[in-house]
């Protein structure tokens, strides 16, 4: 074999750049949120190569489809061969490492009959998103290590080969792409959306002195014949490293320093100025996080913070344990006429916030009836106290939020909102779409392993090669980081050139 | 045969029509002369010939046989150079190799090129670079005897009878259908043959190491040019050159494919202050129509300068008083044909020799200040925007790094015969007095003779989003562009891209597929999948740095990662076969002593040499030990290159787990085609940028696309929606 990768075949004309075999994809394909039960779910041809090496099966509880014309053969062949990783059907089954030792169900759907018309499976497990993420990445990794390519899916990604695979007729080509298109649209403005955040800035200062110790470490390895050229001393790498392993570990480990839940539906606080949104934001955390004051105007950024939400047993659930809902509060400037800069800035936060928002709290002080909101708003009537006997029209809240009045059914609207939700959209998991705890605990990774290799007196190539990794891992947050850049890095430090 | 053929009913016979050759490359260049090399190794093998390879030289000579055109029926090459003594020249710096570039050379080597051997025959100093660091990023150098560099290159090429040297000058192409057809000579072009007498010279000379180890004296004589000059060979047509006219109708020779290497020579310019002459080097022409045939051709077209620095006198030198910088002890090759594929059979071949390193002074910084007005790059004379970055001329260096009051300049000799210097680290386009104020306030140079000043040239260069990762250009089918018309600096570049060039040229000929080397597979798949996925700001120059899977690509698994591959395209012939089979073989039984080998320190052998300060010397004790019966003896007399290339591997081996990990990754959709028909701004919901820039850069493969700046992986999605859907009548082409 010629290249690592799988090697081109030169002998036959006319089969180079013949497609490869796609890879298995994974994807949490229950809404975000905790729940009761999540769905892991998976497409591919590689599938049951991936599925042999993680699912344990249970022969006693194998449940394959009557209809299965492999399951009726192979009941009398024996249990061995009514192999779920083979075989349509319903089965329990425990998952192996590298993934959580976990009992669950799977659905198993074999090629071509299933949605994307590859071979499929749903893994049914307890719906902590945590969890589900954890699966996920561990899917990818075992897949990985399996040598069977596996992937977390982009976007629209079930659908799309499922009208690759013909599975959707071509009329329905063009809702897809469009499709496809506004997701990936909304997936940006979420990206860039993070821009600003503490955590997001964090991320591009390590980055950049990513970047930068790792243009001193190249320039030792492809400029050592120029004079000009001084390799950085490794007790320097190794200090300067070490101070971004500890930045990320500290940002990682803290439970308020930006740490964001994953999954998490944004909920945006909006409204006229002076109509209470920075109190009811405070109220609804329990802390006092936003400035308030009776100035109009006095909050000009957004304010984002986690919030976890009491979501009641559903109906005949029995003694459901009680479960809680993690969400992202948002608080927003006051809708002004942006006839300043600062207010047109001030506009243009609070509606790249307010685009991301699955549900918006529309504040209005209590008053005579306005017009119901969309679907996606759920109208606020703040400082209730003020109008005596006011009572809020219908599909809207009355509260007094310094007073804690009416903030228990406000809750319970909010959660009933979302839980009527079923699709998942990717504007909402606008943190989750970047797996950011995951890149970041990448990222900590391989910074200690260039730590480890550079303490060591190891190779530059090697630790190059784990800084590499590590502006890997950030690029989801930071943006890609190419070798022009790094080059461009040393270039601009030393006279290079003979 | 051909099936990429998008023109006319019946074009599918054309290569068959056409009389001449079945590919011609324009340039004699590095790029030229390895394209031709490639191009004639593949049609020979495909031609069930086989391979003659010129391994065994001295029996060939004493024998007196034949060289040049002969067992085929035609020659399947044409080689057209404006003046074919000069084919492998070497213009600039006269070395070979260095980081990242060497891992090139081995490259080449590994699929059967010619520079490794060359090199091999002519250096004169041989130099492992970052020899201290891992073996991922060692860059082996050599400075060669230019002009025995160049004969050695010639030397190869007349063994070769499927090449046949031209001289001319070319002036079109003709393109039929989108098609390349032929190139047009200008009046004067002659078939030019080898001579045997300079052949027969180049076998004796060169002397033994050590024969002329003082330079200063007893200079062996320059070797003489394979391919004569003009003027000798219109005048002594019986004799070493035989001349005959080219076999051409009206002055156009016939291809099946076209590569078109005109280095610095299109439209070029040269620079010295504010004296300006054509040509794209000292001494010799320019390619003025080329330029206009390819802008009529619809090529978009761009301008580059680069510079070179002054030649001293070696005598005029203090040399004594300069530091010497010397060569490696014990010199290693590049070529692993080397030293059997070395004419006399011992490597090195030549004297070897020392640089002397002087220094630029702060006084010459405040003259160059003071005359920067004078430098055609400072006073609007050059119309190219930027020279490349990492070779920066003097002027450049002073200017942008004012706070420096000296650079370091590498004294380099750059012949055993001549007494030539050459000044690595000043290249300048300032005038000839300020040059040699510059020169002469250097240490040791205080008497230096100026023996040819320092120039700056600008020449003509098709922007290389132009062609594909094959080289072939997008909107000609069969013109294929190799080396600095790509936008890239450097022999190393060029000649990989010349390889490529030549087998693809060769292969469009006989109507096979187009292939590319793979990112994961060689630096030269880097260079050039590159070169098709960016705008490049500057010419192009490799670095170990722009590969993502550097550990992988060593120098010194080339030939495992390559040899292979070429040989099932052709590229290899038998003697390179066999010695490949050997190397191969032998680290198979050293991975198997090493396996079998005893425990160490209560470490298994295969843990204990993982350790990287236990040497290799050590390692082959103890398997000489460990080893029994006549393995054993086998094993003591193990090729260190040969361990040390295991030893990497399994040194290696966790670091490389993860590189081929991060490749399979990426390898999907790498060569899934982007079918012609594909019209991007046509495509429902894909953004405008995305659809401007895959318009403008129309990738091969989901792979190049990918690697676009501006085109993401939904966009792709998209793409591959619109492909499934398939051409609309809207785009306008039927399939």
């Amino acid at each position: 074999m010629s290249g690592i990768g799988p090697s081109p075949a030169d002998a036959a004309p006319g089969t180079i750049g013949a497609a490869a075999a796609e890879p298995v994809i994974v994807a949490v394909a229950s809404p975000p949120g905790r729940a009761v039960r999540g769905l892991v779910r998976l497409s591919g041809d590689d599938l049951p190569a991936l599925l042999a090496q993680v699912i344990e099966v249970h022969p006693s509880s194998a449940c394959p489809a009557r209809d299965d014309p492999a399951a009726r053969t192979t009941a009398v062949a024996g249990s061995a061969e009514r192999d779920p990783r083979r075989t349509r059907g319903i089965f329990a089954v425990t998952l192996r490492a590298p993934l959580p030792p976990l009992p669950c169900l799977m659905i198993r759907l074999v090629a071509p009959a299933s949605y994307t018309g590859e071979e499929s499976a749903e893994l049914l497990l307890p719906g902590n998103p945590l969890l589900l993420d954890a699966v996920v990445e561990a899917l990818v990794r075992a897949g990985g290590a399996a040598g069977v390519p596996t992937r977390r899916a982009r976007p629209g990604e079930f659908t799309a080969r499922a009208f690759l695979n013909g599975k959707l007729d071509a009329a329905q080509a063009e809702g897809v792409a469009l499709q496809i298109a506004a997701r990936t649209e909304q997936e940006r403005r979420a990206a860039a959306h993070l821009a600003g955040s503490a955590a997001h800035d964090a991320a591009c200062r390590w980055a950049d002195e990513i970047a930068t110790l790792l243009a001193l470490v190249e320039a030792g390895i492809d400029f050592t014949d120029e004079e000009d050229v001084r390799p950085i001393p490794q007790e320097h790498l190794v200090r300067r490293l070490r101070a971004v392993a500890d930045a990320m570990r500290a940002l990682r480990t803290s439970t308020t320093g930006g740490e964001v839940p994953h999954a998490c539906p944004i909920i945006a606080i909006t409204g006229p100025p002076n109509a209470g949104k920075s109190t009811l934001f405070n109220a609804l955390l329990g802390r006092s996080r936003a400035i308030v004051s009776p100035i109009a105007g006095t909050t000009r950024d957004a304010l984002l913070e986690p919030l976890e939400l009491d979501v009641p047993a559903e109906d005949g659930a029995g003694a459901a344990p009680a479960r809680r809902m993690p969400v992202m509060l948002a608080d927003t400037a006051g809708e002004e006429p942006p006839d300043d800069a600062l207010r047109a800035e001030m506009a243009r936060v609070r509606a790249s916030l307010l685009q991301e928002a699955t549900l918006r709290l529309r504040c209005i002080p209590a008053g005579p009836d306005v017009p119901e909101p969309g679907t996606s708003e759920l109208l606020v009537r703040t400082m209730a106290d003020r109008v005596p006997g006011y009572v809020a029209g219908p599909g809207s809240v009355a509260i007094c939020a310094p007073r804690g009045e009416g903030l228990a059914a406000l809750r319970a609207a909010i959660v009933q909102r979302l839980r009527d939700r079923t699709e998942s959209e990717p504007g909402l998991r606008l943190l989750a779409g970047l797996h950011r705890g995951a890149q970041l605990d990448a990222a900590i990774e391989h910074l200690q392993t260039s730590i480890g290799e550079a303490g060591a007196g190891g190779g530059a190539e090697l630790i190059a090669s784990a800084l590499r990794s590590v502006l890997d891992a950030l690029a989801p947050i930071t943006g890609r980081m190419t070798p022009d850049d790094i080059l461009g890095r040393i270039f601009a430090t030393f006279c290079v050139g003979k | 045969m051909p099936t990429r053929v998008r023109s006319s009913p019946g074009a599918g016979a054309l290569a068959a029509r056409v009389p001449g050759y079945d590919v011609i490359v324009v340039g004699g260049g590095h790029a030229g002369t390895e394209a031709a090399w490639a191009a004639a190794s593949v049609l020979r093998h495909a031609a069930g010939l086989s391979s003659d390879n010129p391994v065994e030289f001295d029996a060939r000579v004493e024998a007196d046989a034949p060289v040049g055109p002969g067992p085929c029926c035609r020659p399947r090459v044409a080689l057209i150079t404006m003046d074919p003594a000069r084919l492998g020249q070497m213009s600039c710096n006269p070395a070979i190799g260095g980081l990242a570039k060497g891992q090139i050379v081995r490259e080449i080597d590994a699929l059967g090129g010619l520079m490794g051997r060359a090199i091999d025959a002519t250096g004169i100093m041989f130099k492992v670079l970052n020899a201290s660091k891992g073996p991922a990023v060692r860059g082996p150098r050599a400075q060669a005897d230019k002009y025995e560099y160049a004969v050695a290159v010639q030397f190869l090429l007349a063994h070769c009878p499927d090449i046949e040297v031209v001289s001319g000058l070319v002036e079109d192409l003709e393109v039929v259908d989108g098609r390349i057809r032929g190139v047009r000579l200008a009046s004067g072009g002659c078939i030019v043959r080898p001579d045997p007498a300079a052949i027969a010279a180049f076998l004796r000379g060169g002397g033994g190491p050590g024969a002329g180890a003082t330079r200063a004296r007893g200079a062996p004589a320059p070797a003489e040019p394979i391919y004569g000059s003009p003027a000798r060979r219109v005048t002594s047509s019986d004799r070493a050159g035989t001349i005959r006219p080219p076999a051409s109708d009206s002055g156009w020779l016939r291809a099946g494919a076209v590569v078109l290497t005109t280095g610095t020579f299109m439209r070029a310019l040269m620079h010295t202050g504010d004296e300006r002459s054509e040509g794209g080097r000292v001494g010799e022409g320019s390619a003025v129509g080329i330029s206009g045939v390819l802008a009529r051709l619809g090529f978009e077209l761009g301008r580059l300068k680069t510079g070179t620095p002054p030649r001293l006198r070696a005598g005029s030198i203090d040399w004594a008083a300069l530091e010497p910088q010397a060569g490696d002890a014990v010199p290693r090759p590049f070529s692993t044909l080397t030293p059997d594929g070395v004419p006399g059979g011992r490597f090195p071949r030549l004297a070897q020799v020392e640089c002397r390193i002087t220094r630029t002074t702060g006084e010459a910084h405040a003259l160059i200040r003071a005359n920067l007005h004078r430098a055609p790059m400072y006073s609007g004379a050059i119309e190219a925007e930027c020279g490349p970055r990492y070779c920066p001329s003097i002027e450049d260096k002073v200017v942008r790094f004012a706070d420096r009051d000296s650079h370091q300049v590498f004294l380099e000799p750059e012949s055993l015969s001549t007494d030539e210097v050459y000044c690595n680290g000043i290249s300048t386009s300032l005038p000839a007095d300020v040059q040699s104020a510059v020169v002469r306030a250097m240490p040791g140079c205080e008497r230096a003779e100026i023996l040819r000043f320092g120039y700056a040239v600008e020449y003509d260069m098709v922007w290389p989003h132009q062609i594909d990762a094959t080289t072939m250009t997008k909107r000609v089918d069969g013109l294929f562009l190799a080396g600095q018309i790509n936008c890239t600096t450097g022999y190393e570049e060029a000649a990989a891209q010349g390889v490529v060039s030549g087998l693809n040229a060769a292969r469009f000929s006989m109507g096979q597929e187009p292939v590319r080397l793979g990112r994961d597979e060689a630096l030269i798949g880097v260079l050039l999948d590159d070169l098709v996925t960016k705008t490049p700001r500057e010419p192009y120059r490799m670095f170990t740095s722009r590969a993502e899977y550097r550990l992988h690509l060593r120098g010194d698994n080339a030939d495992r990662r390559l040899t292979p591959r070429g040989r099932r395209l052709g590229l290899i012939d038998e003697v390179r076969s066999r010695a490949f089979d050997a190397r191969e073989s032998a680290r198979e039984s050293i991975r198997a002593w090493i396996a079998q080998g005893p425990r160490i320190a209560d470490q298994p052998l295969a843990e204990r040499i993982r350790r990287p300060e236990v040497s290799l010397g050590e390692i082959q004790a103890l398997l000489a030990e460990a080893v029994p019966g006549s393995a054993g003896a086998h094993a003591k007399t193990i090729d260190l290159s040969r361990l040390e290339e295991v030893v990497t591997e399994i040194r290696y081996a966790p670091y490389l787990e993860r590189e081929r990990a991060q490749a399979r990754r990426h390898h999907e959709g790498e060569t899934r085609p982007l079918p012609a028909w594909l019209d991007y701004r046509a495509i429902t919901g894909l953004r405008a940028e995305a659809a401007e820039v895959l318009a403008r850069f129309r990738p091969a493969t989901f792979g190049q696309a990918s690697r676009l700046a501006g085109v993401n992986p939904a966009d792709l999605t998209l793409v591959s929606v619109a492909i499934r859907k398939g051409p609309t009548p809207r785009s306008g082409v039927t399939s």
